[in-house]
């Protein structure tokens, strides 16, 4: 049986083949459409927003130059996470004057990006669509940070004055908020797998 | 740099929930696809670059790029008044861009007028540029001594006409065929849609209708961009292609067109004056060249040529009097000459206009030899000259 797989590693260190037909350059954006999201959700839980586009094409630069290196055997998602963590990691170093974040946090991000490892691009799209389910049957008082904080950009100040708390007892209600929804989360995610489970069974 | 979000996700959980927030909020489909589309556009022209720097086979027409920037100025500006989403139209923009489809654009380009002539004497060419994919490209000019250049591919085979009348072809890797070299030079943009993820960020677009057409005016923001200074639009109305493309190159101080200048004067780095583009490469010198105005009122400096056959330029590049020479280094700023193959002053002129005019393709489609070189390549062109010094004489000036 023919390997489905695209043979990058005849293709990618040279310039893209002409003709008709999809070169090594296309294959190439393809996978990295493919992890396209998750790559971003990783970067945006690790670094400043500010940074997270050029990280983001740092970290595709650096693995269509490093590709014949590939392990075709890895997989593609985990392996440009790998790259974008060395990116990371150097772009907290040159930032060290900020608040860096802690390497606990960092591996505690990366082990959360690996269960994403496993399901592919709709599926995480609908983990979004999830999220925003999730988001909706928060109680009131939650819901309503989490929309100024996430959706309208208000800082923690704003928000504060706007619902008549204090900074700290927001910032608490967020965290709050943000564990409701990762536990909302796990449940329509056990939900998915069962239908799944039992749609193939 | 901090980030306020972070301030408050102080846990991995946090981190990751808030991320999931952005992503769904800014990282649509078409924002992923943009991205990466960016970045490989980036490892292409990386690539080419890289590729050119070393073997310097140079196809430097401005009309692909004029072409391409006509459509993708148009698409920009067509889409730009829905800003709520303009990411997503203007990526719509450019998957319809990537379609392949045969199209025709009738050229005309205008080289700067010369001692003696004036605006409506100056010399100029007329053309067409056949599409039918990135590799499937054919580009004819009659230069106004009535001279002609060819040049297609046909997905197999790049070729040229010499001015000898032999069919040469191009080395595979030369930089000319995929569809669009943008006016930056080192970056080639293969696709359409490609182009658009960029462009709109070098021009200042504003509706300029007359009359009720659909019109407009786009001026160069960007100065660190290598395009015309000046481009008018005239959009098919429905549809909104592009149907017809007036770039104006150069602003008048760059009126000396075919003066060798270093990095110093024009910019290194920076954007090249090049009245017609084709553009230099990066860190290379610049060509001025005129803006109408200028050209009609200040000395015209530009040449365009004797008219003879330029058999040995032919040799150098494969496409006779006229054909785009090949880069040479800050030395020859001018670029390509699309004028008439004569110069003054060893240099050759840079079209100060180029038009472009969206034109029914002949029986609704190209023949199937259409690209193809109407006989087998005698040899291959030879690669330019190498070097900085000043390009060959053509043989009319020895």
């Amino acid at each position: 049986m023919p390997d489905p797989r695209p043979n990058l590693r005849l293709t990618g260190s040279g310039i893209p083949a002409p003709g008709p037909g999809p070169d090594a350059a296309d294959v190439f954006a393809i996978l990295v459409r493919e992890h396209g999201e998750r790559l971003l959700a990783y970067l945006r839980a690790s670094v400043p927003s500010s940074a997270v586009d050029d990280l983001f094409q740092d970290a595709v630069t650096v693995a269509w130059r490093r590709l014949p290196d590939y392990d075709r055997t890895r997989p593609f998602g985990a392996w440009l996470r790998g790259i974008a963590r060395n990116l990371v990691l150097d772009h907290r170093s040159r930032m060290y004057r900020e608040r860096p974040t802690d390497d606990a946090i960092l591996d505690a991000i990366e082990r959360r990006a690996e269960q994403e490892d496993g399901g592919d691009r709709e599926e995480f799209r609908g983990k979004l669509t999830r999220l925003d389910e999730c988001v909706s049957r928060l109680p009131d008082e939650y819901r309503t940070v989490i929309h100024m904080c996430y959706r309208l950009d208000a800082p923690v100040a704003t928000i504060a004055k706007e619902v008549g708390a204090n900074i700290e007892a927001v910032k608490k209600r967020l965290q709050r908020a943000r564990a409701m929804i990762a536990a909302c989360m796990e449940r329509k995610q056990g939900v998915a797998d069962d239908g799944a489970t039992g749609a193939t069974a | 740099m901090t980030d306020e979000r972070h301030d408050h996700e102080e846990t991995a959980n946090d981190r990751w929930i808030g991320a999931m927030m952005h992503v769904q909020r800014f990282d649509t489909p078409e924002r992923v696809d943009m991205l990466v589309d960016r970045s490989v556009r980036s490892l292409r022209a990386e690539s080419i670059a890289a590729r050119r720097r070393t073997r310097s086979w140079d196809w430097r027409t401005p009309v692909a790029a004029a072409a391409s920037i006509a459509i993708v100025v148009g698409a920009t500006l067509v889409f730009s008044p829905q800003p709520a989403s303009a990411d997503s139209l203007l990526r719509a923009a450019q998957v319809a861009e990537a379609r392949p489809g045969e199209r025709r654009f009738a050229l005309t380009l205008v080289f700067p007028a010369r001692p003696g002539e004036t605006e409506a004497t100056a010399p100029r060419a007329t053309g067409t540029l056949d599409v039918r994919d990135d590799t499937h490209v054919r580009l004819e000019l009659t230069f106004s001594d009535g001279r002609t250049m060819v040049r297609g591919i046909d997905g197999h085979t790049s070729w040229v006409n010499s001015a000898d009348g032999e069919i040469l072809s191009v080395p595979s890797d030369a930089p000319w065929p995929r569809f669009i070299e943008t006016p930056e030079g080192d970056f080639l943009a293969d696709r359409m849609d490609a182009v658009l993820g960029d462009i709109g960020a070098n021009y200042e677009i504003a509706r300029c209708s007359t009359s009720g057409e659909e019109r407009i005016c786009a001026s160069i923001v960007d100065r660190g961009f290598r395009g015309p200074e000046n481009i008018v639009l005239t959009l098919e109305p429905g549809s909104h292609r592009v149907q017809r493309a007036e770039f104006t190159f150069g602003g008048p101080e760059r009126g000396r067109g075919h003066e060798g200048r270093g990095p110093d004067e024009a910019g290194r780095g920076g954007r090249a004056g090049h009245g017609g583009m084709p553009p230099k490469r990066r860190g290379e010198g610049a060509a001025p060249a005129m803006t109408v105005e200028a050209a009609s009122a200040a000395k015209p400096t530009a040449e365009t040529g004797s008219g003879r056959p330029d058999a040995r330029s032919a040799q150098r590049g494969g496409g006779g009097a006229g054909r785009p020479r090949p880069e040479r280094g800050p030395a020859t700023l001018a670029g390509p000459s699309m004028g008439g193959g004569g110069r003054e002053g060893g240099r050759r002129a840079e079209p100060r206009t180029v038009t472009i005019e969206r034109v029914d393709v002949p029986g609704g489609a190209f023949a199937d030899n259409w690209f193809a070189p109407p006989s087998k390549p005698v040899r291959m062109a030879p690669p330019p000259p190498r070097g900085d010094g000043p390009p060959p004489r053509p043989r009319g000036d020895e």
